[in-house]
Formats: structure tokens, C-alpha cells, sequence
């Protein structure tokens, strides 16, 4: 922890090789957040280098009270928001879906060892909107009424779009599930 | 079901709480080159901040020394005195350069003096050389009619020097001070209010820091620029003056390298996207001509598209070739504010000036021509929308009659900030042009 102290101090100091340091450390994880926020690789390049920026320019108002790592993630996530915001802000998510069951049926899937990159090839094929729901809600942990503000919908829509990409996730994975099973058992 | 749900959240936020990947290695450089500029940025802004510091520092001392100097030199009527030669007596003058005073003597009432001699006597003449004060002889016996004559000032006279002998004596001449001209105007105009023209040749200062900037930057030149507004001018002194203004300023870059058919609306499968990129070094056009097809025309790549040459061949396809280039028009409100110096001051003034300016980017279109229609194409992103410029000028005014000017003036100016660019690229432009105009004085 000291160590992440000096580094940040440096940083703010300007030294370059501190800053290089930091990104180092934490780029590789950063990037992996982009990338479930992102549709494809340029997108999570550009969140990644925006993200980045904005913690340098920041840097001075980290208060050392909690996690850096977390303080960073919600800067990278908050970006990709504003991303995601500015793309579909023209052809706005529909605002007056109401909630709907899921159109795929649960089973008694086993989802043990399913592998991260596939986790994250199904979760970056869902339609933009059910995403960053499901990344908000499932992953960051934020209520309907937060995500809701945050990307100008109502609950009612954050939930229904939660539920159709659970949905979905769901089954696309026992799909998965269900091949993997089959290769190996022959 | 709410098992199933927290279980395929508990999946993904689990699956992915440690993925990591790998960054490609340009995020850094791009991060990094941010970093620098902001930096850059900051030490500019300091730089700009020093720089109109000690520019009103300097103004202010010199306002101020000539100020204080012209109170010993000040003829207290404030109104030059003219003598005819004749009107001078032979064999008398002051004794050195040493303005005499005397307040007894009541106000003149006209300019001129109406007749020699007079009654009026200067008692001591103190002579700067020596210190002594002696009992001078009398200067002029002087009408003087309710004018008051504080000062007159006798300088030895200049090789090319006007005004009036008034002395001949042991080989010195000496004269009054020089008469204004007629026409200069008077204290009580203030105020100046013109309308200017600016015709510029621009070049610029690249600086490419990657091997993409550097090619572009070498295929991109300004083709043309001209800039009018309208200012105001303050008269801080006689000779000092604060100019400020609205000018809108017209420029266009030429970015040669690409080839541009049209005909090719019927091809284009893209319904909201931009099929071809066209990356300058001031940033990139994102054509929205649907009927406007661009490739390559040197081993430079600017074209970003689908439609490569090994994908569709314009020539084949039967389309009409436009031309080689690409016009970028940008259009820039600028608030200039400079100082103005007049280094002579006659019916024809030499003066110079200096200033900064704030240009806000108010146009940007990017077209291609050919045999006079122009083919609007788009306009480049990644330009500032707001840039500074310093201003160095040197140009004569003369006074065309008590309340007009016509003012020329060659003038050199430099963007202190880069119009924009793509990562690796900072361009400054320069120009040189003459500025004309006219100004009211009231």
C-alpha cells in the first residue's frame, strides 16, 4: 500500500516513470472492464485511454480512503458510460418497455467452468442496452434507481432490461454449457 | 427462477472479477502524449501569462517615463507658439536648452503672437551647463495678450529640423519647438473606430513526432487567408495606444495526396456511417458525401475506408474524377487586443504594436473543387476550438484629415497554440500580411 502511496506521489509530483508505473500495474486490469463495457476492441482502446487520463488528471482528489483499484474501476466505468451515453443518446433506449419475463427458460445448468474469455465473448455480444444493465447491476453492484439515473431511464427499464439480459446470458451459456459437454463426452 | 438469476450474475461477476488483457502498447503513447500536452499546455499558459505581464509592465513604464518627461518640456497653454522670423529681435536668445517661466504674465488669447516687441521681460535665465543664473536678457518684449506664457523652449536646431530660427549667434542656431501639424488631432480625441482588411500569407511550424504526422505534415499547405473586423482604439497618450477588436479570419489548407471521383452514391452500402476518413495532420475528415469516392494517390495512407483498391476500382467502375486535393476551410472569430506605439509622430506616423489574440473556431468545412464546383465533403474532428495568437506589426498612419486615418501595416503573427492535430502532431501556423483600413477619431 505503501508502495501504491509513493507511486501516486510521484505521479502528482509528474514524474513520467511513476505514471508509466501506475498504468503498468493497472492497465491490464482496467482494460478487462473496458472490455466487457465495450463493443469491440477500438471502443475499449479509447475508454482505456480516456479513463486513464481522467485518473492522472484526478489523481489529486483520491483521498486515500479506499480501494485506489476501486477508485480507478468507477472512473473506467463512468467513462464508458459516458461513451455509451453519447452513441445512444440519438436513437435513445425505448423508455417505456415494461417488464417482461425472460425469454429463454432456466434450466439446471451447471455454469462451473466456464471460461472467463467466454464469459466475456457472451457478455459483449448482448445488445448495448441489456450490457450495461447487467455490468451496472450484476457486476458493479448499483441499484435500479442509481443505474436508472445514470443512464436517463426509468427503474422499470433498468429492470426489464436486467431481466431480458439475464435472459439471454443464461442462455447463451447453457448453450455453451451444453456443447462443451457434448465435446467432451464425445 | 431468482436462484437461476443470482446464479448467472454470480457466474459472470465471479468469471470475470479477475480477467485481465492486455493493452495494445499505443493506449500508452496516446496517454502519455496527452500527459505532455496538458503539461505543454500549462507551461505555455505561464509563458502567455509572463509574457502580457511584462508587456503591460513595459507599456506602463513607458506611458509613464514619457509622462514625466513631457512635464518638464510642457509649454503650460498646451499650445505650440508660432513666431515668424520676423518677429524675432536680432541678438537676443536663452543662453542653453532652459525653459523659462513666467506666470506672471496673463493668458495669450491666440496662437500666434500678434506683434514684437512687448512689454513682457524674462528676469533669470538659470544656464544648465554652468548652473549659473544670470540676468538674461530680455527674450522677446511680448504682446501677450491674456495667455498665459509659461514656457518657451529654445533647442539647438536639428539638421533637418522645421520651425523658426530665432538666433544666430558664436555659430549655434537655435529654434522653437516644432509646430504640430494642422490637421493632428486634438487631445480631446480619444477614441479611434475603423473597419480593417488583412490579406495574409500563411505557412506554419509542424512539429511531428511520429513518422504518420511528419508525412502528412509534408503534403499539407495553406492556400489562402484573409481577415477583416472592425476595432476600436483608445489613445492612452499622445503617442500610446490600446487597440481592441472583432475580426473574422478566413483561412483554407490545401491536403494534397488524395484523388476524389464522384459518381459513387449508387455503390455505397452505408446507411449512417462515413465511408471514407481522410486523416490530415490537423485531424480527420469523416466524409458524409455519399457520392464522393476517395483513394490514395501517393504511398502516403490518409484514406481510411473499405473500399481499398484490390475491393473496387473507381476507374472500372465508370466514376468521374473531381481532383487531387482536399480543401479544409477553417473560419475563426478572433478578439485581438494590442498595444500601439507611434515611434513618429507627424502627419504620417511610423508606429509599431504588439497584442494576443483569442480565436474561436466558428467554421470548418472541408470541400473539393473542380472546374468551379465545389463538393462540400465534411469537416475535420480533433481541431481546438479555441487558440491564441501573438501579433508583432510595424506600419505607418497618416492623417487623412482631423477625423480620419488610413492606417497600413505589415504584420506578423503566430499561434501560440496549435490549431489541433492527431496524436504525434502540432501545428503552429505563422502569416505575414498587411493590414488596411480606416479609422474615425472622436
Amino acid at each position: 500500500m505503501s508502495d501504491i502511496k509513493e507511486i501516486i506521489k510521484g505521479c502528482l509530483e509528474g514524474s513520467r516513470r511513476d505514471q508509466e508505473l501506475l498504468y503498468r500495474r493497472h492497465a491490464p486490469k482496467l482494460f478487462g472492464v473496458c472490455l466487457q463495457y465495450s463493443d469491440n476492441d477500438e471502443e475499449a482502446r479509447d475508454i482505456l485511454q480516456e479513463g486513464f487520463i481522467k485518473i492522472f488528471q484526478n489523481l489529486q482528489n483520491y483521498k486515500h480512503e479506499g480501494s485506489f483499484e476501486g477508485w480507478m474501476r468507477r472512473i473506467v466505468v463512468n467513462t464508458a458510460l459516458e461513451k455509451y451515453r453519447a452513441r445512444h443518446n440519438l436513437y435513445r433506449v425505448d423508455d417505456i418497455e415494461t417488464i417482461n419475463e425472460p425469454e429463454a427458460e432456466p434450466g439446471n445448468d451447471d455454469y462451473a467452468g466456464v471460461q472467463a474469455d467466454d464469459l466475456l465473448y457472451i457478455i459483449r455480444n448482448l445488445p448495448p442496452k441489456y450490457r450495461m444493465v447487467f455490468n451496472l447491476y450484476a457486476i458493479e453492484g448499483y441499484s435500479h434507481k442509481e443505474i436508472s439515473e445514470m443512464l436517463s431511464i426509468s427503474e422499470g427499464t433498468s429492470k426489464s432490461n436486467l431481466s431480458r439480459a439475464r435472459g439471454i446470458l443464461q442462455k447463451k451459456v447453457s448453450i455453451y454449457t451444453g456443447l462443451r459437454r457434448s465435446v467432451i463426452n464425445g | 427462477m431468482a436462484d437461476d438469476f443470482l446464479n448467472i450474475d454470480l457466474v459472470f461477476r465471479n468469471g470475470l472479477k479477475d480477467y485481465e488483457a492486455l493493452p495494445p502498447e499505443e493506449v500508452w503513447y496516446s496517454v502519455q502524449a496527452s500527459l505532455s500536452r496538458k503539461k505543454t499546455r500549462t507551461i505555455r499558459l505561464l509563458t502567455i501569462r509572463a509574457a502580457s505581464v511584462a508587456l503591460i509592465t513595459a507599456s506602463a513604464g513607458t506611458l509613464m517615463w514619457f509622462a514625466l518627461s513631457g512635464l518638464s518640456e510642457e509649454i503650460s497653454g498646451k499650445q505650440a507658439i508660432t513666431l515668424n522670423q520676423e518677429q524675432m529681435p536680432e541678438g537676443r536668445f536663452i543662453p542653453g536648452n532652459k525653459q523659462l517661466s513666467d506666470n506672471n504674465v496673463p493668458p495669450l488669447s491666440g496662437v500666434t503672437f500678434p506683434g514684437l516687441p512687448g512689454e513682457e521681460k524674462v528676469q533669470n535665465v538659470t544656464n544648465q551647463a554652468t548652473g549659473q543664473q544670470t540676468a538674461a536678457a530680455p527674450l522677446a518684449e511680448l504682446k501677450t495678450e491674456n495667455r498665459s506664457l509659461t514656457l518657451l523652449v529654445m533647442q539647438p536646431k536639428p539638421a533637418s529640423g522645421t520651425g523658426f530660427i530665432v538666433e544666430k549667434n558664436k555659430g549655434k542656431e537655435f529654434l522653437l519647438n516644432n509646430p504640430e501639424p494642422e490637421n493632428r488631432p486634438q487631445d480631446s480625441e480619444k477614441w479611434k473606430l475603423g473597419a480593417a482588411f488583412l490579406p495574409a500569407y500563411y505557412s506554419k511550424f509542424s512539429f511531428g513526432s511520429n513518422d504518420a504526422a511528419k508525412d502528412y505534415i509534408k503534403q499539407e499547405n495553406f492556400a489562402y487567408s484573409y481577415s477583416g473586423g472592425l476595432s476600436v482604439a483608445f489613445n492612452v497618450s499622445g503617442r500610446l495606444s490600446v487597440q481592441a477588436g472583432m475580426v473574422l479570419n478566413n483561412m483554407g489548407q490545401k491536403v494534397e495526396g488524395v484523388i476524389s471521383y464522384s459518381g459513387f452514391g449508387k455503390y455505397s452500402e452505408a446507411k449512417s456511417v462515413s465511408d471514407f476518413a481522410i486523416r490530415t495532420a490537423s485531424g480527420t475528415i469523416n466524409s458524409v458525401n455519399k457520392d464522393i469516392f476517395f483513394t490514395d494517390r501517393s504511398n502516403i495512407s490518409r484514406v481510411l475506408t473499405l473500399y481499398t483498391a484490390d475491393v473496387f476500382d473507381p476507374v472500372k467502375a465508370d466514376l468521374r474524377y473531381v481532383g487531387n486535393s482536399v480543401i479544409q476551410n477553417l473560419k475563426y472569430l478572433e478578439l485581438p487586443v494590442s498595444l500601439h506605439y507611434k515611434l513618429i509622430d507627424r502627419v504620417v506616423d511610423i508606429s509599431m504594436s504588439g497584442g494576443l489574440s483569442y480565436n474561436i473556431l466558428v467554421g470548418n468545412t472541408s470541400f473539393i473543387q473542380s472546374e468551379g464546383v465545389k463538393y462540400i465533403i465534411g469537416k475535420t474532428s480533433g481541431l481546438s476550438p479555441v487558440t491564441f495568437s501573438s501579433s508583432l506589426g510595424l506600419g505607418m498612419e497618416y492623417q487623412m484629415s482631423p477625423s480620419m486615418t488610413l492606417s497600413v501595416q505589415p504584420v506578423f503573427r503566430y499561434y501560440l497554440t496549435p490549431l489541433g492535430g492527431i496524436t504525434g502532431s502540432a501545428i503552429h501556423p505563422y502569416s505575414f500580411g498587411v493590414m488596411s483600413g480606416f479609422f474615425y477619431n472622436f
